[in-house]
């Protein structure tokens, strides 16, 4: 490492403040990752406070659910259900449907409102999907290795849970690729996995829809050519408005964390 | 003093006219009703860390903006879409950064109408270039366009091109200036190293690597310097900047230093 710095230094000749500041942050950041991939974020990060952006507001992703917000977003709709319970129909005081009313929380990925489409080939609109906890997963159909995997930890996380509470609970794959994975595909897919099921739903969507919720997810992922796209490994559990409150990384993972998210949320909206 | 500041804004304005209708004039086909875009052909790109067993990202041929966006294009996009106005905009598709040096939802406030649009997050960035039926470039794109020189489209084909665009990368202004005060390049866009860092459409997908028990390899190849040696290029320090920078953005993220252009 330093003996690239110290070239590219030498090379720029002039070696202005700007130049040396962005170096130094960038050389603490390149210390930091290289200890971790966690840390390597930042280092990325290091680049950005470079040109003087605020660090906190790398760590502040909007995507990452703030507690404070939520609560308040809650309680806004606790009361606004209340109200609304109260004056229209008492009787259904725990129906869903007045929650559904409700603005969504901030941090709701379901802002998202061009809708999919289903392997039904039917649109689906994420803000459909309120009302009850849902498990996210991103892959694609020709994905033989980490993709399946994906899927089936999906389908471990359904199992782990109650009966009542698995039927209820959306199970949402998203695919990458929006050119091969028609409706029909996705609809075969689902069928040869045994997950052609009333609770699954297997979209696809514009580019633009994919990254942008690949984006809210914190997934990354890119063409790579030859039909394969190279892509992080994500199982989100989003609340009943949509809000994330599980995240695993990686393949293999502990998934204790996504069954008690999808317990808590369900919980949440009784 | 308002006198002296509308007379600055005036001849920036003005400025940015002439390089615009300059811009015109080299042949760059103007899109209707959009600004200005030129014709970018295609080819191969090798982004500067290579997937090993991955071919080189081939780009087909597409258009992009001559500028980045300004300050008042955003405002006349938010005017439009007003649920991209500050006040009303999710918090999930922008941070409290967002919009934060404008005096109000729809009032620039201090701004230069004719800077660059920055402090707008990936969301809102992508949402504009929508609305004007484009999108924001690839990352492979927005490099293919970089890496061209001001005669030709191999920059390092030509003497001093590392130098300058290093130079101008780390020296920009705090508060960025209009655009098209910067030479054009080979292919008559401006503003691609001396103003701000620019948003592209895949953001992040850089450090996805095709086998998923490497993942974050990559990551770890552009920041650890031992792991530098997998570059394409190790004396484009501008680039590991560029690609350092863009692998720590998150899609709600927005500085006073990073803008956007659009594509199509």
């Amino acid at each position: 490492m330093g003996h690239t710095t110290a070239r590219t230094t030498s090379e720029a000749r002039a070696p202005r403040r700007w130049a040396l500041a962005a170096l130094v942050l960038l050389a603490a950041g390149l210390l930091a990752a290289c200890g971790g991939r966690e840390a390597a974020t930042g280092a990325g990060g290091s680049a950005a406070e470079a040109e003087g952006a605020v660090a906190s507001q790398l760590v502040s992703a909007p995507a990452q659910p703030a507690d404070h917000t939520d609560h308040a977003d809650h309680s806004d709709h606790a009361d606004h259900a209340g109200r609304s319970d109260h004056a229209d129909h008492g009787a259904h005081a725990h129906h869903p449907e007045p929650l559904a009313a409700a603005p969504l929380p901030g941090t709701s990925i379901y802002h998202l409102a061009t809708p999919f489409t289903d392997h039904r080939g039917a649109p689906l609109a994420l803000d459909a999907l309120r009302g009850q906890p849902a498990v996210f997963v991103m892959f694609y159909g020709d994905c033989t290795t980490a993709c399946p995997l994906l899927v089936r930890a999906a389908e471990e996380i359904e199992a782990a849970l109650p009966a009542d509470l698995a039927a209820t609970t959306r199970f949402v794959m998203v695919s990458f690729d929006t050119e091969r994975d028609t409706p029909e595909r996705l609809g075969a897919y689902a069928q040869e996995k045994g997950l052609d099921r009333a609770n699954w739903h297997w979209l696809v969507g514009s580019p633009l829809q994919t990254r942008q919720l690949a984006t809210l997810l914190g997934v990354q992922y890119r063409d790579a050519g030859n039909g394969m796209f190279a892509h992080s490994n994500v199982v989100t559990v989003l609340d009943a408005d949509g809000v994330p409150s599980a995240r695993l990384e990686g393949l293999g993972v502990k998934l204790e964390p996504a069954i008690e998210a999808v317990r808590t949320a369900a919980k949440a909206t009784r | 003093m308002t006198h002296v500041l509308r007379f600055l804004i005036g001849l920036t304005l003005g400025l940015a006219a002439t390089q615009l209708a300059a811009a015109r004039a080299q042949g760059a086909q103007p899109a209707a009703p959009g600004p200005a875009m030129v014709e970018i052909p295609g080819g191969p790109v090798e982004l500067l860390f290579p997937v090993e067993g991955e071919e080189p990202v081939e780009v087909a041929p597409f258009r992009i903006d001559v500028l980045p966006v300004t300050n008042a294009e955003f405002l006349a996009f938010v005017e439009a879409h007003p649920e991209w106005a500050r006040s009303a905009v999710p918090q999930v598709f922008a941070g409290p950064g967002y919009l934060a040096g404008w005096a109000g939802d729809l009032d620039l406030g201090a701004l230069d109408p004719a800077a660059p649009a920055t402090q707008v997050s990936w969301f809102a960035a992508a949402a504009y270039c929508e609305a004007r039926g484009a999108r924001l470039p690839t990352e492979a794109e927005w490099e293919l366009v970089a890496s061209a020189g001001l005669e030709g489209p191999r920059g390092v084909d030509e003497p001093g091109y590392r130098e300058r665009v290093l130079t101008l990368t780390t020296n920009r202004a705090p508060v960025p200036g209009p655009v098209g005060q910067g030479e054009p390049n080979h292919y008559g866009v401006h503003d691609l190293h001396g103003l701000v860092w620019e948003w592209v459409f895949d953001v992040g997908s850089s450090m996805a690597t095709g086998d998923s028990r490497s993942e974050g390899d990559r990551r770890l190849q552009l920041v650890c310097g031992g792991g530098s040696a997998g570059a394409v290029d190790k004396s484009d320090y501008a680039a590991f900047l560029r690609y350092a920078f863009r692998s720590g953005l998150e899609g709600g993220y927005s500085s006073g230093g990073l803008g956007f252009r659009c594509a199509g």
